[in-house]
C-alpha cells in the first residue's frame, strides 16, 4: 500500500514536473513574444515619428505652395483689373479690393508721390483709422528712412538689418513686413508697404517676389495712365487749338465769302450798268459806220471801227465777268444732258478753223474707243473748249500742232488740249486759273486779253463736278486737262453750285 | 407660409453701409416686413458695435444672434471679409434668444444656468429641439459653462456650443445679441415647434503612435503623461520642431497634430489643440482633459478632413429623412481653415452637393466646439473640443 502510494506520488510529481517545465517554457515563449510585440510596437512608434515628421514637412510645403498659388491667383486677378483702365484713381480704386487679402497680408498701404511732393495714401487696408496718418507722416518727415527704397530695392523683415527691421516693425505695428518701391523705368512713383502682425502668417521669399511683381504691375499701369493722361491733355489742347483755328478760319472764310459775294454783286451790278450804255455806243457806232446818217470820212470810219471793236472786247469782258459771277453765286442753271465729246470738239474745231489756217496749225485728235457719253451743259463746255483751243492757237507758233486727247475710266472722261507752244513757267502755271492773272510772256505782252478765260473755264468745269489743271514745259508746250462726269449728278442745281 | 430664409452679404468698405446692404439684401428675400430671427456673422474688418445696431433696426428690432469670425462661409464662397445676415420667418419654427455678458467675471457654471434660464423664460414649455450657444472662444472654462447649461436644461435637449474667434490673433472676439456686440459673453438661441432638425459633428483625424495615459492635470494644463513631463510627448515625435508650440496656438503642431482623447468604451476621439507649452513642461489646452484619459497624437489629411465634412452633411441629411432643409448652419474649427487651405471651397461644394443647390447656407469659423445630440449613440463627455466641423440642418 505504501509502495503504491509512493508510486502514485512519484507519478503525480512527475506529471507536475512535466507541467511545470511546460509552463516555464510557455512563460518563456510568451515573454519572448511580448518582447517581440513590444519591439514591434516600439518600431511602429518610431515609424509613426517618421510619418509625423514627413507629414509636417509635406504640410509645410503644401501650405507654402497654397500661399504662393493664392498669391499668384490674386496677383493675376489684380493685374487683370488694373491693366484694363488708364485712369490713375480707378487703378487704386480697383486695388482696394479683398484680392489684396488673398496676397496673404493683414496690412497693406500704397503711397504715391510726384515730383518730390509728400506721399499720398492711395490704398490702406488693415490699418486702424488712427494708424495711417502717423505712418505717412513718418515717411514724409524722415526721407532718409526711404533711402534704400529710393535706390529701387525692396526691404523686408526677412533680409533687413536688425536696426532697420526694428524701425519698420515699429512704424507699421507689424511683426513681418515688405516695403517695395513702385518703379516706372527708373523713376520711383511710390511704395507698397505690406505687413502681418499675426504669427500665423509666415513671410517667405515667395511673398517678396509676389509683392515685387505687384509693384511692377502697378508701376506699368501708373506709367500708362500718366502717359495716357498726358496724351489726353495734349490732344485736348490740340483739339482746343484746332477748334480755335477752325473758328478763326470759318470766320475768315465767312468774311471772304461775304467780300466775294459783295464783289460778285458789285461786278454784276456794274456789268449790267456798263452793258446798257455799251450797247448804245456800239449801236450808234454801227449806224454811223453804215453812213445812213451821213457820209463818214475814211479817218472817222477807221476810228468808229476801232470804237466798235473795243466795244465788242468790252462786252466780251463784261459777259465773262457776269458768267463767272453767276456761276459763283449759283445763279446759272445748267442744262445737263447726255452728249458725246467728239461732236463737241468737232463743232469747236469747225468754229476755229480760220484762226488755225492763219497760223497753219495742225489739229490732231486722239480719242479712246469707245468713249462713253458725258452729262454736261454742252453750251458751257463748248466755251471751255473754245477758251482752251483759242489759248493754244494763241501760243502755238506757225505750223505747230494742237492735239485734243480724250481718255476715260469708270466715273469720268479726261480731256487734254495740248499745244506745241512756248510753254508756261511753273510759277505762272500755279496762278493761271486766278481771275485777271496773265502770264508774263512775249505773246501776252503783244496780244490783249482779259485774264478771265481760264478762270471762267475752271468755274464751268467745277460746276460740272470736274477738275481742271495744267502741265507745261517751257519751249516744249502746254497741256490743259479737265474731267467730266460719265454719270448724271443728283440735280442740275447741285451741279451749278458745285 | 412655411419657413422663408433670406441671405444677405456685403463687402462694402464702409462698415455701416456693409451692414445695411447685407441686412436689406437678406430682408428682400423674405418679402415681408416681419423677421423672426437674424443670424449675423461679420469678419474682424468691421467694427461690430457699428454693424449690429444697423442690422437690428433694419430687421425690425427682432432677435439677433451671431459672432465675429475670421471668414464667413456662404453657399458659394468662403469670404475672408464681409458682413453676412441670414433672416428667417416661419410659422412652424419658434425661436428665442438670450445672453450672458461679462463671463470672465462670473462663475461659468452659474453663468451657463443663467443663460439657459434667460433664453427659455420667454420660450415657455413648447417643444424644444435645439439649444445653440455662441460664447467667447478665448475664455477658459467653457466646459463649466456647458455643465451649467446641462444642469439647467435638465433633460436631453440637443446642445451645441461654439466659441467665437477673431482673425487668428487670439485677442478679442465678439458675440452678437439683439443690438449689442459683446466681447467676453455668450449668446444663445433655442429652436422649437413643428420642425425637424439634423446635426452632426466630425473631425477626420486618426490616432498615430503609441497611446499614452494622462497622469496629472491641473484645469486646462496637462502636467504629466506616462510619468513624464507632458511636453516631452511632442518632443519625442517632432524633435526641435516641438519648440514652436511655445509660440502659442499659431504653431502648426497645435492644429495639425492635436491631442486625441479616447472616449471610454468607444473608438472615437475628441480633439484638444495644444495652445502652448509652459517652461515646466506642462501642455496648455483650451479646456480640461480628464485625468487617466488615454491620449494619442492625431493626424489627418485633406482628404480625411473633407470626408469628415461630407460625412457630417450626409448624417444630417439622413436625420432629415433625405428632405431638403430650409436652411443649413455650418460651424467650422478655425484650425480646419488652415488645414484645408485652398481645398476649403471643395469642402463647401461637397456639402452643397449633398444638400442640393438653392439651400440657404451660412457659417462661421470658431475656436472650439461642443456637440451633444440626443441621437448620438456614444455621447460625448460634457467638455468642449477643437478641430471639428458641425453642420446643422433645419427643416
Amino acid at each position: 500500500m505504501h509502495n503504491f502510494c509512493g508510486l502514485f506520488l512519484l507519478v503525480i510529481f512527475g506529471i507536475l514536473a512535466i507541467f511545470f517545465i511546460r509552463y516555464v517554457r510557455t512563460v518563456k515563449n510568451l515573454k519572448a513574444s511580448l518582447l517581440q510585440v513590444s519591439k514591434s510596437f516600439q518600431e511602429l512608434d518610431t515609424q509613426a515619428k517618421l510619418i509625423l515628421q514627413t507629414d509636417l514637412e509635406l504640410n509645410k510645403t503644401q501650405e507654402a505652395l497654397d500661399k504662393r498659388l493664392n498669391g499668384l491667383d490674386a496677383l493675376h486677378k489684380i493685374s487683370r483689373l488694373i491693366s484694363t483702365t488708364l485712369i490713375e484713381d480707378e487703378i487704386f480704386r480697383r486695388l482696394n479690393q479683398p484680392f489684396l487679402v488673398e496676397l496673404g497680408f493683414e496690412k497693406f498701404l500704397i503711397l504715391t508721390f510726384q515730383n518730390s511732393s509728400p506721399f499720398t495714401v492711395r490704398v490702406d487696408f488693415g490699418f486702424p483709422r488712427n494708424e495711417v496718418a502717423p505712418v505717412v507722416q513718418t515717411f514724409n518727415n524722415k526721407p532718409h528712412i526711404l533711402q534704400a527704397v529710393k535706390q529701387g530695392k525692396a526691404i523686408s523683415s526677412l533680409s533687413a538689418p536688425k536696426d532697420i527691421k526694428e524701425v519698420f516693425t515699429g512704424i507699421l505695428s507689424v511683426r513681418q513686413f515688405i516695403i517695395t518701391p513702385i518703379l516706372s523705368q527708373k523713376n520711383i512713383l511710390g511704395i507698397i508697404l505690406a505687413g502681418n502682425h499675426s504669427e500665423s502668417y509666415t513671410l517667405t521669399e515667395g511673398d517678396e517676389e509676389v509683392i515685387s511683381i505687384l509693384a511692377d504691375q502697378i508701376g506699368h499701369s501708373l506709367a500708362n495712365a500718366r502717359l495716357f493722361e498726358q496724351a489726353y491733355r495734349s490732344s485736348q489742347e490740340l483739339e482746343r487749338k484746332v477748334q480755335d483755328r477752325t473758328k478763326e478760319l470759318t470766320s475768315a472764310l465767312e468774311e471772304v465769302q461775304r467780300i466775294s459775294k459783295t464783289k460778285s454783286e458789285f461786278i454784276s451790278a456794274v456789268s449790267h450798268e456798263l452793258r446798257t450804255p455799251l450797247t448804245s455806243i456800239k449801236g450808234y457806232a454801227s449806224i454811223l459806220i453804215t453812213g445812213k446818217i451821213g457820209e463818214v470820212p475814211e479817218k472817222v470810219r477807221e476810228r468808229l471801227e476801232k470804237i466798235n471793236k473795243h466795244t465788242d472786247n468790252l462786252v466780251a469782258l463784261i459777259n465773262n465777268l457776269l458768267d463767272i459771277s453767276r456761276i459763283e453765286s449759283g445763279r446759272v442753271e445748267m442744262k445737263i444732258l447726255e452728249h458725246d465729246i467728239p461732236s463737241i470738239i468737232a463743232n469747236v474745231h469747225d468754229l476755229l478753223i480760220p484762226q488755225m489756217r492763219d497760223k497753219n496749225i495742225q489739229f490732231v485728235t486722239n480719242f479712246d474707243e469707245p468713249l462713253p457719253n458725258v452729262f454736261i451743259d454742252s453750251g458751257q463746255i463748248e466755251r471751255v473748249f473754245i477758251n482752251l483751243i483759242n489759248n493754244a492757237i494763241k501760243f502755238t507758233p506757225i505750223s505747230g500742232t494742237i492735239t485734243a486727247k480724250v481718255t476715260h475710266d469708270k466715273q469720268k472722261v479726261t480731256v487734254g488740249i495740248a499745244d506745241t507752244g512756248i510753254g508756261i513757267k511753273d510759277e505762272d502755271a500755279k496762278k493761271l486759273f486766278t481771275e485777271f492773272y496773265r502770264a508774263d510772256n512775249e505773246i501776252n505782252q503783244n496780244v490783249k486779253g482779259t485774264g478771265l478765260g481760264l478762270a471762267l473755264a475752271k468755274k464751268i468745269v467745277e460746276a460740272h463736278g470736274g477738275q481742271i489743271w495744267v502741265t507745261s514745259k517751257v519751249s516744249v508746250g502746254t497741256c490743259f486737262y479737265f474731267t467730266l462726269p460719265t454719270e448724271p449728278k443728283a440735280s442740275s442745281a447741285t451741279a451749278a453750285q458745285g | 407660409m412655411a419657413t422663408r430664409v433670406g441671405l444677405g452679404f456685403s463687402q462694402n468698405y464702409n462698415t455701416r453701409l456693409a451692414a445695411q446692404e447685407a441686412a436689406e439684401q437678406a430682408k428682400k428675400y423674405l418679402q415681408s416686413d416681419r423677421v423672426d430671427l437674424a443670424i449675423v456673422f461679420s469678419t474682424t474688418h468691421y467694427a461690430p458695435q457699428e454693424v449690429i445696431p444697423v442690422i437690428f433696426d433694419i430687421m425690425n428690432r427682432t432677435r439677433i444672434i451671431g459672432a465675429s469670425t475670421p471668414s464667413i462661409i456662404l453657399p458659394t464662397q468662403i469670404a475672408t471679409r464681409g458682413v453676412a445676415v441670414m433672416a428667417i420667418i416661419s410659422d412652424q419654427i419658434r425661436f428665442e434668444s438670450g445672453c450672458v455678458p461679462y463671463l470672465k467675471l462670473q462663475d461659468k457654471t452659474e453663468a451657463g444656468r443663467k443663460l439657459v434660464r434667460s433664453t427659455l423664460s420667454e420660450f415657455g414649455q413648447k417643444q424644444r429641439q435645439l439649444f445653440l450657444c455662441i460664447a467667447d472662444g478665448l475664455l477658459d472654462g467653457l466646459s463649466d459653462l456647458i455643465n451649467g447649461m446641462k444642469e439647467e436644461l435638465r433633460y436631453n435637449i440637443p446642445l451645441i456650443l461654439v466659441g467665437s474667434s477673431d482673425d487668428f490673433r487670439f485677442q478679442k472676439t465678439f458675440q452678437y445679441y439683439k443690438d449689442t456686440a459683446m466681447p467676453d459673453g455668450a449668446a444663445s438661441l433655442v429652436l422649437g415647434g413643428r420642425m425637424q432638425i439634423g446635426a452632426s459633428m466630425q473631425h477626420g483625424f486618426k490616432p498615430i503612435g503609441k497611446p499614452r495615459t494622462v497622469d496629472k492635470v491641473d484645469g486646462p494644463l496637462i502636467l504629466s503623461i506616462n510619468g513624464r513631463k507632458a511636453g516631452t510627448l511632442y518632443e519625442q515625435y517632432f524633435g526641435k520642431e516641438a519648440e514652436t508650440l511655445k509660440k502659442g496656438p499659431t504653431s502648426p503642431l497645435s492644429f495639425r497634430y492635436p491631442l486625441g482623447v479616447k472616449l471610454p468604451g468607444s473608438n472615437q476621439y475628441i480633439l484638444r489643440n495644444v495652445l502652448g507649452v509652459l517652461d515646466g513642461g506642462a501642455l496648455i489646452c483650451q479646456d480640461k482633459v480628464p485625468k487617466g484619459a488615454e491620449v494619442n497624437i492625431m493626424i489627418g489629411n485633406q482628404s480625411s478632413y473633407l470626408e469628415a465634412a461630407a460625412e457630417a452633411a450626409r448624417d444630417v441629411r439622413a436625420q432629415l429623412t433625405l428632405k431638403k432643409p430650409s436652411f443649413v448652419l455650418i460651424f467650422e474649427s478655425i484650425a480646419r481653415c488652415r488645414l484645408l487651405g485652398r481645398s476649403a471651397t471643395e469642402e463647401l461644394s461637397a456639402i452643397r452637393d449633398i444638400f442640393g443647390d438653392g439651400v440657404p447656407m451660412m457659417g462661421m469659423f470658431c475656436l472650439n466646439q461642443f456637440f451633444r445630440f440626443s441621437q448620438d449613440p456614444s455621447p460625448n463627455p460634457w467638455i468642449v473640443q477643437n478641430g471639428n466641423v458641425i453642420i446643422i440642418g433645419v427643416l
